[in-house]
């Protein structure tokens, strides 16, 4: 049986290269990893999210955030836009299309047995926090594109 | 070359539409919907040559829309979505899809899975 530890490598690794898959293919856009931790719960503020649902033989959720620039200018790109062209729910479709691709391509990758994803959910805002509360900690990986923050977390 | 896609997202039409174009397609037509039952709708006043279609969607999913527009249409269709597990892609074609892409996918993925369909 794959104890947690071996679990949330796997998970690790798998989202590593899903990231940097989806934002090279897609966007164009050089990731870069810049380190993981485990944090004890899921909270984030005032940034945008795409979120999605695990169910299955693992329960929980992975979320990727970014500020508004980064969400703008990789929306545009993937969708062959210009940053200033896109309305409000293309940038909320969008994130939710980045997540959809990153937790699809960690399920695949990672090989976790039977689990389904949900649609995904999308957060744009400027004031609120948003918390998932969960009995085990958080893996969260950072990343920097193009000079800002990408962070993806892996609540199981 | 008339292209149907199907795919509730709408940023997810336009990457695919691009991709498309940067595949050097011949593309004379592109028309979208945003589920299988609007896709099904599109179909009955447009002929279609190849259907490009995402799984999960509300109101009708892939799969459905697959199974309901075989009782009568034998157009092409390629599944495109994130999950590329081997059970869906096996019940997918065995319900009648001709083909299935992985996101993402870059231009050259599609000139490579679809080029057969544009000849």
């Amino acid at each position: 049986m794959t104890n947690r530890k071996e679990l949330l490598d796997k998970i690790a690794d798998s989202l590593r290269i899903t990231v940097s898959e989806v934002f090279h293919t897609m966007a164009w856009s050089e990731v870069v990893f810049t380190g993981s931790e485990e944090i004890p719960t899921f909270i984030i503020h005032n940034i945008n999210a795409g979120i999605t649902q695990i169910f299955g033989s693992l329960t929980g959720m992975i979320a990727i955030t970014c500020d508004d620039t980064l969400t703008r200018n990789i929306v545009a790109r993937i969708s062959g836009l210009m940053p200033e062209e896109l309305i409000h729910d293309d940038l909320l479709d969008g994130m939710g299309e980045l997540a959809n691709m990153v937790s699809g391509g960690m399920k695949s990758k990672a090989s976790l047995g039977s689990i389904q994803l949900s649609p995904p959910i999308s957060i744009l805002g400027g004031s609120y926090s948003a918390h998932c509360k969960t009995d085990r900690p958080t893996l969260l990986l950072n990343f920097q594109v193009e000079g800002h923050a990408l962070k993806i977390f892996a609540c199981l | 070359m008339r292209v149907l896609i199907v795919d509730d997202s709408s940023v997810m039409r336009k990457i695919i539409s691009r991709g498309l174009r940067q595949a050097g397609f011949e593309v004379d037509d592109i028309i979208e919907a945003g589920d299988g039952q609007e896709a099904l709708q599109m179909l009955n006043s447009n002929n279609c040559d190849l259907i490009l279609c995402d799984w999960n969607m509300p109101n009708m999913d892939g799969l459905t829309f697959i199974k309901e527009l075989r009782k009568s249409d034998d157009t092409p269709v390629v599944m495109i979505t994130t999950e590329g597990g081997e059970s869906k892609v096996q019940e997918a074609m065995q319900n009648g899809a001709n083909g299935h892409i992985k996101k993402p996918f870059t231009p050259d993925t599609l000139k490579a899975s679809l080029g057969s369909y544009f000849k």
